[in-house]
């Protein structure tokens, strides 16, 4: 069992500085977050899930016209 | 956390001028690398923009970055294993690797003590640098390993040991060479 705080935790944040990414990777990595997060915002909005349902919609409509026109009764 | 949810870029930015360093360091000092360290960090910033809006509103996101950076911190080290086991007939053993940042290191001490993490074994590591630098309890880096908080404290505890002792060794050089 130890004491949550110790005098060696002084000397660690005194002497292990945080560090950088070299700068165009740091800048990199923000614009594929903040586009990731553009994305990810529009994918949870109702308007993306109507406009993804209505494709859906649409889709499974033209795949049962054209089973219906190859196999369907004349 | 509700501008994040929204997705604001400016929130977005915020957290990330706050804790990039803080968190590209604790890969970088886990992995001993800094290739690696860029990759495993922008997978953490990623899935931080992809669950933004399905975050909880209590979500504490110092931790949450941490416990994601760990997890695929060790995800990352258990295919290398894997893949070290494949080869490793073929490859020497490695040395022990000086840390990532040593030579950066502006004084004599620093550079002993970059070395002297980068020499701890990664479980020990991990949580001296969570609660030893980062500042984060025992019960809170407890979560973020996925152990007791107990354990925690005897991994810390150890950890400062480990620590203490190589500190207290004097410094070697090369073929018994005084400076």
């Amino acid at each position: 069992m130890t004491d949550d705080h110790h005098p060696l935790d002084d000397l660690l944040r005194a002497q292990l500085v945080a560090h950088e990414p070299a700068p165009a990777v740091a800048a990199a990595t923000r614009d594929l977050a903040l586009l990731e997060l553009h994305h990810a915002r529009r994918r949870s909005g109702w308007r993306y899930r109507l406009e993804a349902g209505a494709m859906l919609a649409a889709a499974a409509g033209q795949l049962i016209w054209v089973f219906g026109t190859l196999f369907g009764n004349r | 956390m509700i501008r994040l949810r929204r997705g604001e870029p400016r929130a977005f930015d915020e957290i990330y001028e706050l804790l990039r360093a803080r968190l590209w360091s604790f890969l970088a000092r886990m992995t001993g690398r800094r290739d690696q360290a860029d990759d495993l960090s922008q997978e953490v910033w990623l899935r931080l923009a992809r669950t933004a809006p399905r975050l909880a509103d209590d979500t504490r996101l110092a931790a949450w970055l941490f416990t994601v950076a760990r997890n695929l911190y060790v995800s990352q080290w258990r295919s290398a294993r894997v893949a070290q086991q494949l080869v490793g007939e073929l490859l020497p053993p490695d040395p022990i690797a000086a840390g990532p940042f040593e030579a950066a290191a502006s004084t004599q001490t620093a550079a002993r003590v970059e070395r002297a993490i980068a020499a701890l074994p990664p479980t020990y590591r991990e949580v001296l640098l969570l609660c030893g630098v980062e500042g984060l309890a025992p019960r809170e880096a407890a979560v973020i390993l996925g152990t007791s908080p107990e354990a925690t404290r005897q991994r810390l505890s150890r950890a400062r040991a480990m620590i203490e002792q190589a500190l207290a060794e004097p410094l070697g050089y090369p073929d018994g060479e005084s400076p």
